[in-house]
């Protein structure tokens, strides 16, 4: 059991790692003088967009639902550096980027502390077997 | 005494916070504020019948102020010769209810405060002559209604009440529809008191409301705008009277209703949908209600009522029961002499809802007096009561005469005018009307019989006879009940003018 | 310069008050200990006193604080009602035997910081601001959700919550970065400038991100305001929570929810409803939504035994009702141009009345709750007779909340029926109607359980006694006394109303 939450927040910190990753790496290669057109940006966020809806669509394992919209916050992340950098918007994409990854930090930390409670509650923190509340 | 119209109103409100506060052990003090507070609207609308000056046509004692700008409401009361005595017997009733009640021993607090509630809610709708203020008086008096018998009823009172409540409301939301849809059509013509009976009343007897704004023509699905609206409201009003097919929440909520309940359920409550027929139907829409094919449906309804009511009346062997059918009888011929449009029958339906007002109530206490005793109420049961029981049969015999339409009883000066009403335009109707008449003579002459007459029951030969508190509740009725009978002119002259407008209106 | 400085920190005197507040709290928390959880919450009260009080005093001259928030009569009236709501709830939270009293104190500061998110959530019409706003008040909610220790069911509510608020969060700013790149602009006029011209001039691509983006967006506030299809969490969540946080997320939350919906929806989407035939799908969409959610809530309910299940689904209904004011907005055409300000002042009024309602409704379960430890319909019979202050009040919110009068809920729906007829949505009406009628029907179970049932013996129960409990009941009181006042001279809140609307 200790082993499996050392993963979870093991997985929990990743994510966050991520997204720092990512929007950084976005900035990078905007201001690169290999910066292709937007859609490549595009595309790639809308790839992130529809894993990270899949996993929400999929998974059971409340971790992985989490990911999953780690993904999402992710890819909108990276539409507002890119839309940022090839549209001359000025700065409020990259602010709103990072807002995005400190409340997506806050959100980790929250979720990792209920999602602890379940699993000392339940047992399992599956989704669809915390089934105290049922019409 | 400006606002004398208010103070009939609103003064059961003080007595209901003063009790709101007593301590709840303290019963015999919550009967004694409970019967201050309704003695008060009793007096004042006492020193109103007297005040009421009969000789001068419209409304008297207005009271009238805007209210909420937005919409053009109105706090706007008024009473006519037709009001008057119905304010002055729903004083008198719930009074009389009140000591009535003084048996019931469970919640006393929360049922004084309730009945002091359907108070206010029954005067206001009398007093009011704004439409909004109409309604919500109107649907003031449902929710006490609901608990009223939903607590304090008889063993089957859960179902009851909900049957009630639900009939009632049906009819509400059908009032408050048709209230929406006159608010609509005036609103667009700019009517600055779009709410206001007055106002509507003249507006749609000039043909200047027609709805033309609303919907091409003034028609609506082939029907012209306003006949929807009579209908709607003709709809609200008939299951409150109740007007047979929407009859059958009242055997039920009067079969578990307490006494004092039922008493104020048949002698006023009852009377709120004939008073919303004559003064909103009838009042507002004379040309849509004198239209043949309506007119002759309303008779038609009327004349079921008399005789469908009077025949399952006759089937019952629950005495409350009968008492309950009996009512919904007797309110056909308020119906049937409305639906006339002659001097004799308006006045004879409009004696008729105060004389059935005194009658009925009458009849549910005396049923109540038994069923205190006896606990039961079959009619089977009895048997003899009359040696045991001088004053408690003496009382029966003038209520159950009443009832019948003895003459020298109100109920036969009131039953004979409408008869004679209606005979001058629909003589058919009339006729089989008095096949009612008869009916209910015998079974009231029957029930009699086997309660009162023939061999004692041993189980009752210790029955009490009434208490001198049952005396001072069901005398003055009794009285009143001779009273019209004897000088029916004493309430035909607050009423006529009142009705002579209303026919010239039906007639132009 | 700084007198620019001095005027914005003053338009934003509330806020700087609730977060003094929340400072205040935390501090105190610990000079004092975890023994005076009362004290706490009491300065909690002063606090949000003050907040109401500064909130009072704001001009009503419109001004826009660091570009950011916008401070207008709009965002003065949803403030009043966030404000007092969590002032109230503060008070009940504060007698709440479902909360332990070792946290009680830290429960103060997340509720002043849910109500703070709130408050900058529906002052402000740019999308950074938004967003933070909106997650101040969502996190803060999934931590209270989740709060009560010894209770499964809180924490199954506080996951549920949590789980399917980062879903909608997280599709909202997808949608929000999509119409960044639109606009180029985080402002919401600017948005709808772009928004317009992409729709009127560009391909079916920028048609197609348009509505793709409109969808996510209105994914986030939909879930904000349980709207079908994202009402799922709801009843979970509201039956799972402490009882006072089920109020919060029932009236304060959804409140802003509304509040930042209609914003948006009039500040970027009215323009464009109502010049182009698009506007007539655009509303049918919400009218239908509108009549699936208020069916929906209604019919559930019908089944439900736990009255704050009862209570949720109720609500969920009641966000219908007020879904059907968003669809006269966008519904409105050139020619009927008035219907906008009709449809938007009867929500706000619906949400005055709801609000109240709502409020007492669930103060009253949780009184019930408190004192006899009673959840169901079971449980509740015969209580209304040992508590009868309480079971009068909640018969008087139920009547609100069904729509008789002579309460304040008659006029919400009358005012929410004349706008829909207004334009011509006359289908909507009969169907809310209809729901009315089926609302009834549990409504008085209620009444039904509490008075008709069970016997009419007193029951001990746990009474509390002192100042701030019987604080917490007299607020009941007043709230009841609000209904049927309100219910019969709304004047003063139809001003109050148009005024925000203007």
């Amino acid at each position: 059991m200790m082993l499996f939450l050392q993963d979870a927040a093991d997985a929990a910190t990743e994510v966050a790692a991520d997204t720092a990753v990512v929007s950084a790496t976005a900035v990078d290669i905007a201001n690169s003088t290999f910066a292709g057109n937007l859609y490549a940006y595009l595309i790639v966020s809308g790839a992130l967009f529809l894993l990270g809806l899949a996993a929400i669509l999929t998974r059971r394992n409340s971790l992985y639902v989490l990911m999953g919209v780690e993904l999402i916050l992710n890819s909108a992340n990276l539409n507002f550096v890119a839309f940022a950098r090839f549209g001359n918007y000025g700065l409020d994409g990259q602010v709103m980027a990072l807002f995005v990854i400190v409340l997506a930090a806050a959100e980790a930390a929250i979720a990792l502390a209920i999602v602890l409670r379940i699993f000392n509650d339940f047992g399992s923190i599956d989704i669809t077997r915390t089934d105290s509340l049922r019409d | 005494m400006d606002q004398l119209l208010s103070f009939i109103i609103f003064s059961p409100m003080i007595g209901l916070l003063a009790i709101m506060f007593m301590p709840k052990g303290s019963k015999e003090a919550i009967r004694a504020i409970a019967a201050a507070a309704t003695f008060v609207p009793f007096l004042l609308s006492t020193i109103l019948w007297f005040q009421f000056d009969s000789s001068v046509p419209g409304m008297q004692f207005v009271e009238r102020m805007p209210w909420i700008d937005a919409l053009g409401v109105e706090y706007y009361l008024g009473i006519d010769g037709l009001s008057v005595p119905l304010v002055w017997l729903t004083g008198l009733l719930l009074f009389l209810g009140t000591f009535a009640s003084f048996g019931i021993e469970k919640g006393v607090k929360g049922y004084m405060m309730l009945l002091l509630l359907l108070e206010v809610g029954i005067n206001g709708v009398f007093c009011s002559l704004d439409l909004f203020l109409f309604y919500v008086f109107w649907e003031v008096m449902l929710l006490p209604m609901y608990f009223l018998i939903g607590v304090w009823g008889g063993p089957r009172r859960e179902y009851a009440a909900i049957k009630f409540f639900l009939y009632t409301l049906a009819g509400s939301v059908l009032m408050l529809l048709g209230i929406v849809a006159l608010y609509l059509a005036a609103s667009g013509q700019g009517v600055a008191t779009p709410f206001s009976i007055p106002v509507l009343s003249e507006l749609v007897s000039s043909g200047q409301l027609t709805g033309n704004n609303l919907v091409d023509q003034g028609m609506l699905l082939g029907w012209p705008y306003l006949k929807w609206i009579f209908v709607v409201f003709f709809i609200g009003f008939a299951i409150k009277v109740p007007v047979v097919p929407f009859h059958t929440w009242l055997p039920d909520a009067h079969v578990e209703a307490p006494t004092p309940i039922s008493v104020i359920l048949a002698g006023i409550l009852l009377k709120l949908g004939t008073y919303g027929i004559l003064r909103i139907n009838l009042g507002m829409f004379p040309q849509i209600a004198s239209e043949p094919a309506i007119a002759y449906t309303g008779a038609i309804l009327g004349l079921v009522a008399i005789v469908y009511g009077a025949f399952v009346a006759m089937a019952q062997t629950d005495f409350k029961r009968m008492v309950a059918y009996s009512s919904v009888s007797h309110m056909g011929y308020v119906l049937l002499g409305a639906s006339a449009f002659t001097s004799a029958g308006l006045n004879g339906a409009a004696m008729q809802m105060f004389t059935h007002g005194t009658s009925s109530a009458l009849l549910f206490l005396i049923v109540g007096v038994a069923y205190d005793r006896a606990h039961h109420r079959e009619i089977e049961g009895f048997g003899g009561l009359a040696s045991v029981a001088p004053t408690y049969t003496g009382i029966t015999t003038i209520g159950m005469f009443a009832a019948l339409g003895l003459p020298s009883m109100s109920g036969f000066i009131s039953e004979a005018l409408v008869i004679i009403g209606t005979w001058q335009v629909y003589p058919l109707l009339a006729s089989i009307a008095v096949i009612g008449i008869v009916i209910t003579a015998a079974f009231i002459l029957w029930t009699m019989q086997r309660v009162f007459l023939g061999p004692l029951n041993e189980k009752y030969k210790d029955f009490k006879d009434v208490t001198p508190r049952e005396i001072f509740t069901m005398a003055p009725l009794a009285f009143l009940c001779v009273l019209f009978g004897v000088l029916p002119m004493i309430l035909l002259d607050k009423m006529e003018l009142a009705i002579e407008s209303l026919r010239q209106l039906l007639n132009a | 310069m700084s007198e620019t400085l001095a005027s914005h920190l003053t338009a934003l005197k509330p806020e700087i008050w609730l977060t003094g507040t929340i400072l205040v709290m935390l501090v105190l928390d610990l000079l004092v200990g975890k023994r005076s959880a009362r004290t706490v919450g009491v300065f909690g009260l002063i606090g949000i006193g003050g907040a109401m009080w500064a909130l009072m005093n704001q001009s009503s001259v419109p001004v826009r604080a660091f570009g950011l928030i916008s401070i207008d009569t709009y965002s003065i009236f949803f403030r009043a009602l966030i404000i007092s709501a969590t002032g109230i709830v503060m008070l009940h939270g504060m007698v709440f035997r479902g909360i332990e009293d070792e946290t009680r104190a830290e429960f103060g500061p997340m509720l002043v910081g849910a109500a703070l998110g709130a408050c900058l959530l529906v002052s402000t019409d740019n999308l950074i601001m938004l967003l933070v706003g909106m997650e101040l008040l969502s996190l803060c909610s999934y931590v209270m959700a989740g709060w009560q220790k010894k209770e499964r069911r809180s924490a199954e509510a506080g996951l549920k919550y949590l789980v399917y608020g980062a879903m909608a969060s997280g599709l909202m700013l997808f949608g929000f970065s999509l119409l960044y790149g639109l606009s180029g602009s985080m402002w919401m006029p600017e948005i709808a400038l772009a928004v317009s011209e992409a729709w009127s001039l560009g391909d079916a691509g920028q048609h197609m991100i348009v509505v793709i983006a409109s969808t996510l967006v209105f994914v986030g506030f939909g879930f904000k305001i349980s709207a079908f299809p994202f009402h799922f969490w709801a009843p979970d969540v509201y039956e799972g929570s402490p009882t006072p946080v089920t109020s919060m997320l029932a009236v304060a939350s959804k409140t802003a929810g509304f509040g930042v919906l209609i914003r948006f929806v009039d500040t970027v989407y009215l323009d464009l409803t109502i010049a182009e035939d698009w506007l007539g799908r655009f509303g049918y969409v919400i009218a239908v939504l509108a009549a699936i959610t208020m069916t929906y809530g209604n019919v559930t309910a019908v089944k439900q035994n736990n009255i704050k299940r009862l209570l949720a689904y109720s609500s969920i209904a009641h966000a219908g009702y007020l879904l059907m004011g968003v669809a006269v907005m966008t519904t409105a055409t050139v020619d009927n141009r008035a219907a906008v300000g009709i449809g938007m002042e009867s929500i706000l009024f619906y949400l005055v009345s709801y609000y109240i309602a709502t409020l007492g409704a669930f103060g009253c379960a949780m009184a019930f709750a408190n004192r006899f430890g009673a959840e169901t319909l079971e449980d509740y019979e015969g209580l209304g007779w040992s508590s009868p202050w309480i079971g009068a009040c909640f018969i008087i919110f139920l009547t609100s909340l069904v729509g008789l009068p002579p309460a304040i809920g008659l006029i919400g729906k009358w005012l929410l029926f004349k706008a829909t007829l207004s334009v011509g949505l006359d289908w909507l009406a009969v169907i809310a109607a209809l729901n009315a009628a089926v609302a009834l029907f549990y409504y008085f179970k209620i009444a039904r359980a509490l008075f008709l049932r069970g016997d009419t013996d007193y029951q001990e129960g746990l009474a509390s006694k002192g100042v701030i409990p019987g604080l917490a009941h007299l607020s009941l009181i007043v709230l009841a006394i609000f209904t049927v006042y309100f219910g019969l001279m709304w004047d003063g809140i139809m001003e109050w109303v148009s005024e925000a609307v203007m």
